[in-house]
């Protein structure tokens, strides 16, 4: 029993669930201190992520850290966003736009470009929007991530079901009063975990306004009291 | 064999920083047979052509702004295109003064695919902003042939190429006058009628070389080519298109030289620890500077800032006419330096993945972000990195067309008025608001005609 044990642990795909990261890729941290803690460090420095989220619910903003990082001229592809990214919103992430590519094709061509852009070695991030990968495809994706040191992260509509996929990182993102909410379904390395709660803001609110507004307000009451 | 040709037919307005970004009407303009040679749009939308007068031309237009043509400044910039384009191709002949052939043949088996080399070559003369007109042919001399009369169709099946060959007029051959006009006079006046005669009882009339060319152009010798060798050192000597009085005018053209400067180096896995700087004066002694750094780089953002301040320090006692630029010390980089080498890598890997995406998907299909033309945020290809100061309330990501709002989300911020395109038919005045729905998703919203509709996501 012992020796056939030891047989399954040589194999370099089996891991145990408290193994040291050492032999795992190497994380980089969000910068979010619940996240981080949650995931042993961080995001693994490549491979591929599922995120799946509501479009406009902050899916790719609390990633900036992760993807402003070192080798920026570096490719980063877009491979069927369902718009238009424009250049001054990536230079305002802290993205070069010279170092972007935005892909636009046909479902079953993205999965082909996304491996392409894996394959080539000029990227360091590779952006997939699919809801239909099927677990062979990640399966590719994965490995080619593997070999070529890419990170690729694939947007997933919540509203489509969940199919389990052999990837390290399985994530989905909430969006709630505060900030996010994320559960962490599957990891490579660490144990599933939900409810991670974390205060994040990226888009301006009127707040600053209804603050002056209400304070206006206060003090023209104070002086009509004072006045009646 | 397969060969492309490129003809750059505005290689000196090119050059010229000013001319490129301008709506005035620029002209190149040779002064000894009086012709103009290259034009910008502005000339073009004038009623201005190639091969006019000067005096035809600036009666046709008032601000008219012209550079003077000089061969050896298109063989100069000829010269720091072949070297550019080492990077993608091996073998590359120069036709001074303004076109080049590429032998594509040879690199099919690296890029996989004909179409793959082109897409590739085409990618890095679209970074370079260069314009040109190209075909592909056989042999350089009929890849010419179909280059002059303005194709611009990659072939790769002979069956094409031949039947657009034998369409040209005879104009697109390397004729002489006396030569066309004896072949006119016999009724030839298409380049299939020429070929389909034989090349003995051509050969009766006109002289061998022409018989050469022409067996050339239908591919049946391979006539001895030169190619392109890149020089060891980097020494490039830019003449200006003016004469330069501020530093501030210099920098676009130092800008290019380091940039190329910053290729040929990462090419060599060598680096740079000093840059000589030489300025040339009409009359006075040329004014030498010395840049050193301390450590040995060949990224051109870093030399850039040095070259910066120093000519910002610098006060130019006359004119410049042209600059030259010497990489010193150059040396072999270590081991030590991973980061270098994993670089390197960088640069043909990007041309080859944007040749098989365009091959696969369609040019159309692939394109960097667009920094909007106005504040309507169109993507559009103008350059106006300004505007990114002013939004910093734009979402990630714009849908192609507004979509109606559904729901009743909640305003979290604005109006933010934008009110343009007062000089178009169309007038835009929106106010845009940034709305959170009950599932927490933030949308960009404006109103018209009484809806409400989504125009972006906060990603």
């Amino acid at each position: 029993m012992a020796k056939s044990l030891t047989l399954v642990e040589q194999h370099p795909a089996i891991w145990r669930g408290n193994q040291s990261h050492s032999v795992l890729a190497k994380r980089i941290p969000t910068r979010i201190t619940n996240l981080d803690a949650a995931l042993s460090g961080g995001f693994p420095e490549w491979g591929v992520v599922r995120i799946r989220a509501r479009q406009g619910t902050g899916e790719l903003s609390f990633l900036r850290h992760l993807i402003s990082q070192e080798a920026a001229d570096k490719l980063i592809t877009f491979i069927n966003p369902p718009g238009y990214i424009l250049a001054p919103w990536l230079k305002n992430f802290g993205l070069d736009p010279a170092h972007c590519w935005l892909i636009n094709t046909t479902d079953e061509f993205s999965k082909w470009s996304a491996e392409e852009s894996i394959r080539s070695g000029a990227c360091r991030c590779v952006f997939l929007w699919a809801n239909t990968l099927s677990p062979k495809q990640a399966r590719r994706l994965q490995v080619a991530t593997e070999q070529h040191h890419c990170q690729m992260i694939l947007y997933e509509e919540l509203s489509c079901p969940r199919q389990p996929l052999p990837v390290p990182l399985d994530l989905s993102v909430y969006a709630t009063e505060e900030g996010l909410k994320i559960d962490i379904h599957k990891q490579q390395g660490g144990w599933a975990k939900e409810d991670i709660h974390f205060a994040f803001s990226y888009t301006p609110n009127n707040s600053e306004i209804r603050d002056i507004i209400s304070r206006y307000q206060t003090s023209k009451t104070a002086v009509t009291t004072l006045r009646g | 064999m397969l060969w492309l040709h490129l003809h750059f037919y505005q290689l000196s307005l090119e050059h010229c920083a000013q001319a490129s970004n301008s709506d005035d009407a620029w002209v190149v303009y040779h002064t000894p047979s009086n012709e103009i040679k290259q034009l910008n749009e502005s000339a073009k939308k004038a009623g201005i052509d190639v091969g006019m007068g000067l005096a035809e031309a600036a009666a046709l237009t008032a601000p008219l702004r012209i550079i003077d043509y000089c061969e050896q400044t298109e063989r100069q910039l000829l010269n720091h295109l072949a070297c550019c384009l080492y990077q993608c191709a091996a073998e590359i002949t120069l036709i001074p003064p303004h076109s080049l052939a590429i032998r594509i043949d040879t690199l099919v088996r690296y890029y996989e695919g004909a179409n793959n080399v082109w897409f590739s070559l085409k990618s890095l003369l679209n970074e370079l902003a260069h314009k040109y007109h190209f075909a592909s042919a056989w042999t350089p001399e009929a890849a010419e042939a179909l280059a002059r009369a303005q194709i611009n169709t990659f072939y790769t099946h002979k069956d094409d190429i031949k039947k657009a060959l034998y369409h040209l007029p005879l104009g697109c051959l390397l004729l002489s006058a006396k030569q066309r006009h004896a072949l006119l006079r016999s009724g030839i006046k298409q380049v299939g009628q020429l070929f389909e005669l034989s090349g003995t009882e051509l050969g009766k009339r006109f002289d061998n070389a022409l018989l050469q060319y022409l067996y050339a152009c239908r591919g049946e010798t391979y006539p001895q080519r030169i190619f392109y060798h890149p020089p060891e050192q980097f020494d490039d000597r830019i003449s200006l298109p003016f004469e330069i009085e501020n530093t501030q005018h210099l920098l676009p053209y130092v800008t290019k030289a380091l940039q190329r400067m910053e290729t040929f180096l990462r090419l060599r896995n060598i680096t740079t620890q000093a840059i000589q700087l030489t300025l040339f004066y009409r009359e006075a002694n040329a004014t030498e500077l010395i840049i050193r750094k301390s450590t040995p780089y060949f990224s051109h953002s870093e030399w850039l800032q040095l070259i910066t301040l120093k000519l910002s320090n610098l006060v130019l006692s006359a004119p410049v006419i042209s600059v030259q630029f010497h990489a010193h010390g150059l040396e072999e980089i270590t081991g030590q330096n991973e980061d270098f080498f994993n670089n390197r890598r960088h640069i043909f890997a990007r041309q080859q993945l944007a040749g098989k995406l365009a091959a696969r998907l369609g040019e159309n299909s692939i394109s960097t972000p667009k920094w909007p033309h106005d504040h309507r945020l169109h993507p559009d290809t103008k350059t106006l990195t300004h505007l990114a100061h002013d939004y910093q309330d734009l979402p990630g990501l714009r849908l192609k067309q507004p979509k109606l709002l559904s729901g009743a989300p909640k305003i979290e911020f604005g109006p933010v008025r934008v009110e343009t395109a007062w000089w178009s038919d169309t007038k835009h005045k929106r106010d845009y608001y940034i709305a959170k729905n009950h599932h927490g998703q933030r949308m960009q919203v404006f109103r018209e005609n009484n809806q409400w509709f989504i125009s972006g996501w906060y990603l």
